[in-house]
């Protein structure tokens, strides 16, 4: 963001006042991630269901994308890998009928999913994609993220709660509980990076973290907060195994039951952009961020390299998501409570205790 | 049970009483295997009662076998239990030969006895599949047992001509003999079988997520299970070594030697083991009705049969272990060409009449579980 | 004679039946990439084995079809003369489990019934591919086509008459033969006496 400051000051500075200048820049970075959320949005639905044939020994979507369209298209080649499926999707969706539950809620049934996609964007915000390349340093931006990104779970109770429907409630009231239940591992998995790097600052935790001195592999504590961190973020966005939410096979679409066509669609966005955040928040907090060979490279080269490997890391462990939901069943509503209470938050309080000693004991060796 | 005989749950905490709230699963929903309607009562997630719907895919087929000849009937019995169209069939000829007195020569049993299987296998990998799904494990086991249900169903299609509705087994025999390159696929399937079978035990039988979910999960105890009539794998889940190819010893089963897997406990993750172990045995069977199908004359596949049936006045029933359970028919003659009374004894149907018994006290979760563990097919449940 | 399921209760490392289950949806993955396990028409029916992919791009490939393969009832008529097989015999109307052939014989100018079909009907909509016909027919003229693609936009259209029915020996005998071969000298043997039977001119497809 400063950087993007000094650049148009440099270009504007003489014909506007500085405060249009930050307000042009800013327009540009809220355009940017506005741009940049649906196209990730519409990459992981498309890794999704592609990676989940291949787990299953199938093709997965190949007919929508750009290839020679004549009769036999499909015999030789694959037009691209069906890349464009997701945009067949949003088309679909555009044509669906609109249906709101005439008990319902009606306000609230039409807010929820406008709802679900904001908190999801703001937290785009801090997120540093490259080096320097952060819409907003926060100093505090770790505890932003966790404030920001738990309002989605106020937005599914309210879509539960206004469709009126028994499925949504039993899925809104899941949320809730499975919420409320993983905030607290997760946030407590998070304060070990932020322990090491001494900062809340997401930008600050990156850069403490060059070469491959990430914090993953600061062993055991490092390690053991990834995975923490990881099995707690899967029950955050409701992934497999802890999909209950919306179990297809138990409570049809829970807290989205009632909704059709586009609004659907918003909630499957909120959903897997906060998939995409927390693998992105994992990636810098733990692997290092934008770190890798030849970030270090002046100029053009190394911002892009650094935007690169910022994308392959987030990539790579949303892969894992996939690779998860193509393997393991679902947890039942006790069990995964009880998985929480009883077993992730009191390994990640002791995670934490063990850390903060560890750090002092190391500040004190080295002083 | 209605909404007004409803079951009050007494709760401890009085300021907080609550009411229980009726679900309808179903007819219309994900995983009730077709349309089947559950109203349950629900205190929470825990379920207080639930009370079973049925009928949404009646299709009147035994008022209808008794406007047809027998013969035309056979095509019916696919249409039972969609997915074990040959096990229907052979329950329907047994029964008819019976009324009838009809022989069949050997290698027609040899058949019989192959394709049983085949069903068998092709069940059971479908049953363990879905069961999975209604886990929650998206669609990647389900698949895996579509794929080995897609080779055996290329095998009835290049005996039958037809992969599902496959009308193969006729009176005092079956309908074709086996083509010629039937033979060598059926040995390959057959071989790479157990592969497939220990490849799925290694990505699930100790899942962690999958013992939890399963185990001591909707038990049903032998004495139960056997006042309720239930048959088949749930049957043998709860502990009962009852399979009637043991105890009739139809076709050629009284040759072949297998043994019958039994639970111990009659929960869910018993039914899926017993169904694992039961592929094992049907590999076990079909490896001996091949060799003994090799010891018989080619083309020897159909006794005599008068063209137009009429069976001599009574009354037969007729059983055999279909992958679901007992599979029986029940028929009366008037000595006309055309049955008077023409009765299934759906295993299915049966089988689901403890599920209240089974499901109550568990979580919304577990009906679908509990559900899936018995493999329903709604076709053979209506009819 | 009764074996006892194991219900692995005993004590494993905590995870590891989460990562067996994860190495093995892994080696399909990967493994999905290498050869296809797709069945070809004019190959085998399946290469076998668990791995690779199986599906088959449907309007593209088409899963090979067996020759016994029942799809809808047809009628044949010989090549080189174009006589009709059928003698409206009544067996095939008779054998129907839902009465969907409907057969009107032909009557010469005296009103003598011939071994011809007048008029020759099948409700394809209510077909239920069972195959009964065809084991009923005695002359081998009513036989299960091999053709799919059947949807239509019209129910009148499903009402198939003769002229729609009608397909040459040969096309049948290339599509099913070794069911043809078990049928055909049978029904050769027939239509000469069929042939013998009918006035000249009767029962000739027109072309």
């Amino acid at each position: 963001m400063e950087l993007l400051i000094q650049g148009l000051n440099r270009w504007l500075g003489q014909a506007l006042p500085n405060w249009a200048v930050v307000l042009i820049g800013m327009a540009i970075a809220i355009t940017l991630i506005f741009v940049l959320a649906p196209l990730i949005f519409m990459f992981l639905t498309w890794l999704l269901r592609r990676g989940i044939a291949r787990f299953a020994d199938r093709i997965g979507p190949n007919r929508t994308g750009l290839g020679p369209f004549n009769k036999e298209r499909t015999r030789q080649r694959w037009p691209l890998w069906g890349l464009l499926q997701p945009v067949a999707d949003g088309v679909k969706m555009f044509t669906k009928e609109d249906i709101i539950p005439d008990k319902g809620d009606k306000v609230l049934h039409r807010i929820a999913p406008i709802a679900a996609v904001v908190p999801a964007l703001m937290v785009f915000a801090v997120i540093p994609f490259g080096k320097d390349l952060s819409a907003v340093d926060l100093n505090v931006g770790v505890v932003y993220v966790v404030a920001v990104s738990s309002l989605f779970t106020l937005v599914l109770l309210v879509a539960g709660w206004s469709s009126n429907n028994k499925y949504s409630l039993l899925g809104a009231m899941r949320t809730a509980a499975q919420m409320v239940s993983y905030e607290v591992p997760m946030v407590l998995s998070l304060v070990v990076p932020v322990l090491f790097a001494r900062s809340l600052s997401l930008n600050t935790i990156v850069s403490s973290q060059p070469g491959l001195r990430w914090y993953v592999f600061y062993f055991p504590l490092g390690t053991l907060a990834f995975l923490t961190y990881f099995t707690a973020a899967l029950a955050e966005v409701n992934h497999t195994p802890f999909d209950l939410p919306e179990a297809d096979s138990e409570i049809v679409a829970g807290y989205i039951t009632e909704y059709s066509g586009m609004k659907f669609a918003l909630f499957f966005m909120g959903e897997f952009i906060n998939q995409f955040l927390v693998c992105a928040l994992a990636t810098v907090l733990f692997l290092g961020g934008w770190q890798g060979p030849g970030v270090g490279i002046g100029g053009p080269i190394g911002y892009l390299l650094s935007v690169f490997w910022f994308f392959v890391k987030a990539f790579a462990l949303y892969f894992l998501f996939v690779w998860i939901r193509a393997t393991w069943p679902r947890l039942r509503v006790d069990q995964l409570m009880g998985f929480a209470w009883k077993r992730l938050v009191p390994i990640t309080l002791g995670n934490v205790l063990a850390t903060g000693l560890a750090v002092v004991v190391w500040s004190l060796l080295r002083a | 049970m209605s909404r007004e005989t409803a079951v009050h749950v007494p709760v401890e905490v009085e300021e907080l009483e609550t009411e229980p709230i009726v679900l309808n699963i179903g007819p219309q929903h994900p995983s009730t295997h077709g349309v089947f309607r559950m109203k349950v009562q629900l205190q929470g997630e825990t379920i207080v009662a639930l009370e079973p719907i049925l009928g949404y895919l009646h299709r009147c087929q035994e008022k209808l076998a008794e406007g047809h000849t027998y013969l035309q009937s056979i095509p019916y019995t696919d249409r039972l239990d969609y997915i074990c169209s040959m096990t229907n069939n052979h329950a329907y000829v047994l029964a008819v030969e019976k009324l009838a007195g009809i022989e069949v020569p050997r290698r027609a049993e040899c058949i019989r006895v192959i394709m049983d299987e085949l069903t068998r296998l092709l069940n059971h990998a479908l049953a363990v599949g879905f069961l999975l799904n209604d886990m929650g494990a998206w669609l990647t086991p389900v698949q895996y047992g579509l794929r080995e249900r897609e080779k055996i169903l290329d095998l009835f299609e290049m005996a039958s001509g037809s992969r599902m509705m496959c009308n193969y087994m006729r009176f005092g025999g079956v309908a074709r003999d086996l083509p010629e390159e039937f033979m060598p696929l059926l040995r390959k399937v057959v071989a790479e079988f157990p592969a497939f079978v220990d490849e799925y035990e290694r990505f699930l039988t100790t899942n962690e997520i999958l013992l939890a979910r399963s185990k001591y999960v909707g038990i049903l105890p032998p004495d139960k299970a056997i006042a309720y009539g239930v048959t088949g794998p749930v049957l043998r889940g709860s502990g009962v070594p009852y399979d009637i190819r043991k105890v009739d010893r139809y076709s050629l089963y009284g040759e072949i030697d297998f043994d019958v897997p039994v639970g111990t406990v009659g929960d869910v993750y018993d039914r899926y083991l017993v169904r694992i172990y039961e592929m094992r045995q049907s590999v076990r069977i079909l490896e001996q009705a091949i060799r003994m199908l090799e010891d018989t004359p080619p083309g020897d596949i159909q006794s005599k049969v008068p063209k137009s049936l009429r069976p001599p006045a009574g009354e037969a029933y007729a059983r055999i272990e279909s992958p679901k359970g007992e599979l029986g028919f029940y028929l009366v003659s008037d000595g006309s060409e055309k049955p008077y009374r023409w009765r299934v004894r759906a295993p299915s149907f049966v089988n689901l009449t403890p599920l209240e018994e089974m499901c109550r006290g568990h979580k919304v979760a577990d009906i679908v579980l509990i559900l899936g563990s018995i493999d329903i097919t709604m076709a053979e449940v209506d009819r | 004679m009764t074996i006892v399921v194991p219900r692995h209760d005993e004590f494993r490392p905590f995870g590891s039946g989460l990562i067996k289950g994860l190495l093995v949806t892994m080696a399909h993955f990967v493994r999905s990439y290498g050869k296809r396990n797709l069945r070809v028409p004019g190959k085998e029916p399946f290469p076998g084995g668990r791995f690779g992919l199986f599906t088959v791009q449907y309007p593209e490939e088409h899963a090979p079809i067996p020759d016994r393969y029942r799809g809808l009832p047809i009628l044949l008529y010989d090549d080189a003369t174009g006589a009709e097989l059928c003698t409206a015999c009544m067996g095939c109307a008779r054998a129907c489990p839902i009465g969907i052939i409907h057969i009107e014989q032909g009557v010469d100018e005296a009103g003598k019934k011939i071994p011809y079909a007048q008029h020759f009907m099948i409700e394809y909509d209510s077909c239920l591919n069972c195959g009964l016909c065809a084991e009923a027919c005695p002359f081998g003229s009513i036989v299960m086509d091999h053709h799919l693609e059947t949807a239509r936009t019209d129910r009148e259209g499903f009402k198939v008459t003769k002229e729609r029915l009608l397909r040459p020996i040969s096309y049948y005998a290339q599509i099913a033969p070794t069911v043809w071969a078990e049928i055909r000298e049978e029904a050769m043997k027939r239509l000469e006496g069929t042939i013998k039977r009918r006035p000249a001119g009767v029962g000739i497809v027109q072309r």
